[in-house]
C-alpha cells in the first residue's frame, strides 16, 4: 500500500516540474535591451539609412512635413512615397509591431496617429 | 370496522413491484449471462471487502436484477462502490459471477442517466464506434476546409509578437482545434451534469439522510480515496489491477495537463521561442512520453489480464473493449504521429494527426455514454457513502 502512494506521489511531482520548469525559466529570462520588431515586408532599404532612421524619424517626418505643407516641394515626396507616413506601411505593415514597441518600451506616448490613420 | 387501515410505517415500506423486462434481458445478452445461477446464498456479500456491513452488496444487486427491479438498481450506489475485484465471482459456488452482473449494471445505470438516453442505449451498440468515427471526421474535414475557404488558416503571431505559432497542420489549425474540443467538452460536462444531478437526488431520496451533513470533510475523503486508490488495495484476487488503473489514470491526467498547456501556446507568456514543435528534451515533450508510455503499458495489461485470467478479470464485453481500444488507440496514434513528425515524413504524420484527433474525438464524444462516465458516478457514490458512513461497518 506504502509502495504505491510513494509511487502516486512522485508521479504527482513528476506532474508538477513541466510548470515549474517554465515559471523559472520565465523569471530567469531578462528583459531584452530592444524590442522585438516585426520585419519589414518589403526586402529593400528604407529611405534613410537604419542608424538616421531610428535617432531621426521624427526630425525626417518633420522636415517632410515642412518641405511639403510649408513650402509646396514635393521633390521627396513622390512616386512610392506619394502617400506620405502611409507610404510607410508598404513594408512595416503593422503599426503595433513596429512604432508601438520602441515606444511603449522607451514610454514615448504618439499623438500622431489621433489624426493620420495607419 | 372494516378493514383495519394500514399503519403509517407499513404505508412506508409498501411498494408496487414494477420489475421491467428489458433490464433482465439486457443484462442477461451481455455481461451477466449466468445471473440466472444466483441461488442468493450471499457468499458474494460476505466475500466483498468493500461491501457495508448493513446493506451489503452484491447479493441484493443480485436478487434485484433477477426481478428487473430498475427503480432500486439505478438508485444504488454500491453499484458504484464495487470495484471489481471479482472476489465475488471467484467464490461463487454456483458460478453465477455477481461481479460481471455489477458491471452490466453500471452499464445499464450509465445509460439510463444519459442525456438522451435512446443516444446512450444506441452509443453502447458495436456497430456506433464505426458511425461515430466517420461522423468525427467528416465534422473535422468539413471544419478544416471551412477554415481554409475563410483564409483563416496561416502561421500566426503570439498576442505579444514575441514568437510564431505554427500550425501543426496547415489544414488543422489550433484555432479550429481549440474551438471544436472547447465545444465537446461543453457538451460532455453538460451530459454528465445532467446525469449526475439526477443520480444524486435519486440516490438522496432512496437512501437514509446523514445524521449531520458534513460536505467538506466527505469530499475530502471521497477524493483521498480516489487519489490514493485504497478501494482497489483491499481486492485480494487482483491485486494488479490497481496499478493497471493508477498507471493509466495518472497518465490520462499528465497528457491530459500537457494537452491544456498546449492550448495555451497562443497567449502564454510563459511560453518563450518556437513553440512547435516541443523538442524531445522539453520537460512537456518528456512527461507526455513517459505518461504516453504509462498509459499504453497499463491498457495492454488490462487487456492481458483479461485475455488471460477471465475468471478474475471478469468478463469483456464489448463496452470494456470500447473503452480500453479507444484509449489504447488514442495511445499508439499519438506514438506514430509524433514519430513520423520527428522524422518529418510528409504527408503521413498528417494522416496519422488527423486519425489520432478522430480517435480523441470518438473518446470524447462517447465519454458521457461510455464506461469512462464512471469519473463521475462513482466519485458521486463515493461521496454519497462518506456522507452516510456506507462501508465502514
Amino acid at each position: 500500500m506504502n509502495r504505491h502512494r510513494g509511487m502516486i506521489v512522485a508521479a504527482l511531482a513528476f506532474m508538477a516540474m513541466p510548470m515549474l520548469y517554465a515559471v523559472l525559466t520565465f523569471a530567469a529570462r531578462p528583459v531584452s535591451e530592444q524590442p522585438w520588431l516585426e520585419p519589414p515586408l518589403a526586402n529593400t532599404t528604407c529611405v534613410l539609412p537604419r542608424e538616421r532612421m531610428r535617432y531621426d524619424h521624427m526630425r525626417y517626418l518633420k522636415s517632410l512635413r515642412d518641405q511639403v505643407m510649408r513650402e509646396g516641394r514635393r521633390e521627396q515626396v513622390t512616386g512610392e512615397h506619394a502617400q506620405g507616413i502611409g507610404s510607410c506601411k508598404g513594408c512595416h505593415a503593422h503599426r503595433e509591431l513596429f512604432c508601438d514597441r520602441c515606444h511603449e518600451r522607451s514610454s514615448v506616448r504618439l499623438d500622431c496617429f489621433g489624426c493620420h490613420a495607419y | 370496522m372494516g378493514a383495519s387501515e394500514p399503519s403509517a410505517e407499513a404505508t412506508r415500506n409498501r411498494e408496487r413491484i414494477a420489475p421491467d423486462r428489458a433490464l433482465l434481458d439486457r443484462v442477461l445478452a451481455s455481461g451477466g449471462e449466468d445471473l440466472r445461477k444466483c441461488m442468493q446464498c450471499a457468499t458474494c456479500s460476505a466475500v466483498c471487502e468493500l461491501a457495508d456491513g448493513r446493506q451489503p452488496s452484491p447479493r441484493k444487486e443480485m436478487l434485484w436484477a433477477q426481478w428487473g427491479l430498475s427503480n432500486r438498481l439505478m438508485a444504488d450506489p454500491d453499484l458504484w462502490l464495487c470495484h471489481q475485484c471479482n472476489d465475488c465471482t471467484s467464490r461463487c459456488p454456483r458460478g453465477a459471477r455477481p461481479g460481471d452482473v455489477m458491471a452490466a449494471l453500471r452499464r445499464e445505470c450509465v445509460i439510463h442517466y444519459a442525456t438522451p438516453r435512446a443516444f446512450g442505449r444506441w452509443a453502447n451498440r458495436p456497430a456506433s464506434l464505426v458511425w461515430m468515427a466517420l461522423v468525427a471526421a467528416l465534422l473535422m474535414a468539413t471544419g478544416a476546409g471551412l477554415w481554409q475557404a475563410f483564409g483563416l488558416a496561416a502561421a500566426e503571431l503570439s498576442h505579444t509578437g514575441q514568437r510564431i505559432v505554427f500550425p501543426f497542420w496547415i489544414r488543422l489549425p489550433h484555432g479550429l482545434l481549440s474551438a471544436g474540443f472547447a465545444l465537446l467538452l461543453v457538451f460532455d460536462v453538460t451530459v454528465l451534469a445532467r446525469g449526475a444531478r439526477r443520480f444524486w437526488r435519486i440516490l438522496n431520496a432512496a437512501g437514509h439522510k446523514p445524521p449531520t451533513p458534513q460536505p467538506v470533510p466527505s469530499l475530502r475523503a471521497a477524493f483521498r480515496r480516489i487519489l490514493w486508490h485504497d478501494d482497489f488495495g483491499r481486492c485480494t484476487q487482483t491485486h494488479a489491477r490497481r496499478t493497471h488503473h493508477l498507471l493509466v489514470i495518472y497518465g490520462m491526467l499528465a497528457l491530459w495537463l500537457t494537452s491544456l498547456w498546449s492550448v495555451t501556446a497562443r497567449w502564454n507568456p510563459l511560453l518563450d521561442g518556437l513553440v512547435y514543435p516541443l523538442g524531445f528534451w522539453n520537460p512537456w515533450k518528456l512527461m507526455a512520453n513517459l505518461a504516453g508510455i504509462a498509459v499504453t503499458v497499463g491498457i495492454a495489461l488490462m487487456l492481458a489480464e483479461r485475455w488471460k485470467r477471465p475468471e478474475t478479470a471478469g468478463a469483456t464485453t464489448y463496452s470494456d473493449v470500447a473503452l480500453l481500444g479507444s484509449i489504447l488507440s488514442i495511445a499508439l496514434t499519438g506514438f506514430a504521429t509524433e514519430l513520423l513528425h520527428f522524422l518529418r515524413m510528409e504527408p503521413l504524420r498528417y494522416a496519422g494527426y488527423f486519425v489520432h484527433l478522430v480517435a480523441v474525438v470518438v473518446l470524447l464524444w462517447m465519454l458521457p455514454y461510455s464506461k469512462l462516465a464512471h469519473i463521475v458516478y462513482r466519485t458521486l457514490a463515493l461521496i454519497y457513502a462518506e456522507r452516510t458512513g456506507r462501508g465502514r461497518q
